[in-house]
């Protein structure tokens, strides 16, 4: 407990998420951490949207890029360019000399979640209050309580 | 958060508030923070013990803060004479726990555990409440307390729940 090593933060891309990454920075600049930056692509999303994938058809994709256009995007690709977007984000705004890692699966962000932080030997998490608001959070509660309660390290939970 | 200028750890002397106190100081040491300590006794506990004797006179709820330096406590008054100083007490070995260069408050209350924490760090502007997962208070197996879980929902500050 003496030093906190590692800081484990996870990231859902929301406002609180978001601040939960401004203190753990900060946190991780004073006592010298290694920083985890976590983010869980929710299963859910991505199953149903092998599922129910819209198929492409002729001039679907955008003539620029090449990819579909937005808003013909499946689920699952939507899902998995936010979670690039948000790992991108975390780690641009990491400060040069504070050593970090990224930690990225798909899974549950509850259960996943928990065994990341334990994988990564955390010392402290850091967690925004509440995630995007997804029904699962409404109907389970926020991922932070469940973190709070089954995690074996101290957990920050942000505003 | 941001930068951590005022730390909040309430206490009940329990172990686990003890664990939370230890993770507080390594933290006020290194962002060169004030820490707060502060016991808050639940008033309608406390209010029966003494309805018998004096059932006419109103326990009143309040917050003070005792000097962190005293050459000696100054003598409680009221009729619940008793619970003050042991709650003085109470802090006072609580914060011979703290290292010293650490600037340290100390705060008592009469009222509601969970309300009156957020109490303390809305007047002391406290940074984050560091705490632990559950006190003297908690029922057996609840893996989270009743006033950590309320504190947690409720604060618009950040809260570090200890292990």
């Amino acid at each position: 407990m003496e030093k906190y090593k590692t800081v484990f933060v996870a990231l859902d891309g929301s406002e609180h998420s978001e601040r939960a990454l401004t203190n753990a920075i900060d946190f991780a600049e004073r006592f010298g951490s290694t920083l985890v930056l976590a983010h869980i692509l929710d299963m859910q999303y991505f199953t149903t949207a092998w599922l129910e994938g819209p198929e492409l058809q002729k001039g679907d994709l955008d003539p620029e890029t090449g990819e579909p256009k937005s808003d013909l995007l499946s689920l699952g690709d939507y899902q998995r360019r936010q979670s690039r977007k948000i790992i991108q984000n975390a780690k641009s705004r990491v400060p040069e000399g504070v050593p970090y890692r990224v930690a990225f699966e798909v899974g549950s962000p509850r259960k996943d979640l928990l065994k990341m932080t334990k994988t990564f030997n955390a010392d402290i998490v850091f967690i925004g209050s509440h995630g995007k608001g997804t029904l699962t959070e409404m109907v389970m509660g926020s991922v932070s309580a469940y973190l709070v309660e089954h995690a074996p390290m101290p957990v920050m939970v942000v505003k | 958060m941001g930068k951590i200028k005022t730390i909040l750890v309430p206490t009940d002397g329990s172990d686990d508030a003890r664990l939370a106190l230890a993770h507080a100081c390594n933290i006020a040491k290194q962002y060169d923070a004030t820490l707060v300590l502060a016991h808050i006794m639940h008033l309608e506990y406390y209010g029966g013990k003494f309805a018998g004797e004096r059932f006419d006179v109103l326990m009143q709820a309040k917050i003070e803060e005792m000097p962190a330096d005293p050459v000696e406590d100054a003598p409680a008054e009221g009729m619940n004479v008793g619970m003050i100083e042991e709650a003085k007490l109470l802090l006072r070995n609580e914060q011979e726990l703290v290292p010293e260069g650490v600037t340290t408050r100390l705060f008592w209350a009469l009222g509601d555990p969970r309300a009156d924490v957020l109490t303390v760090a809305k007047e002391v502007d406290a940074n984050v409440i560091v705490m632990g997962s559950r006190g003297l208070g908690a029922l057996r197996g609840a893996l989270v307390g009743s006033v950590s879980r309320y504190v947690m929902n409720n604060s618009e500050i950040p809260v570090l729940i200890v292990k």
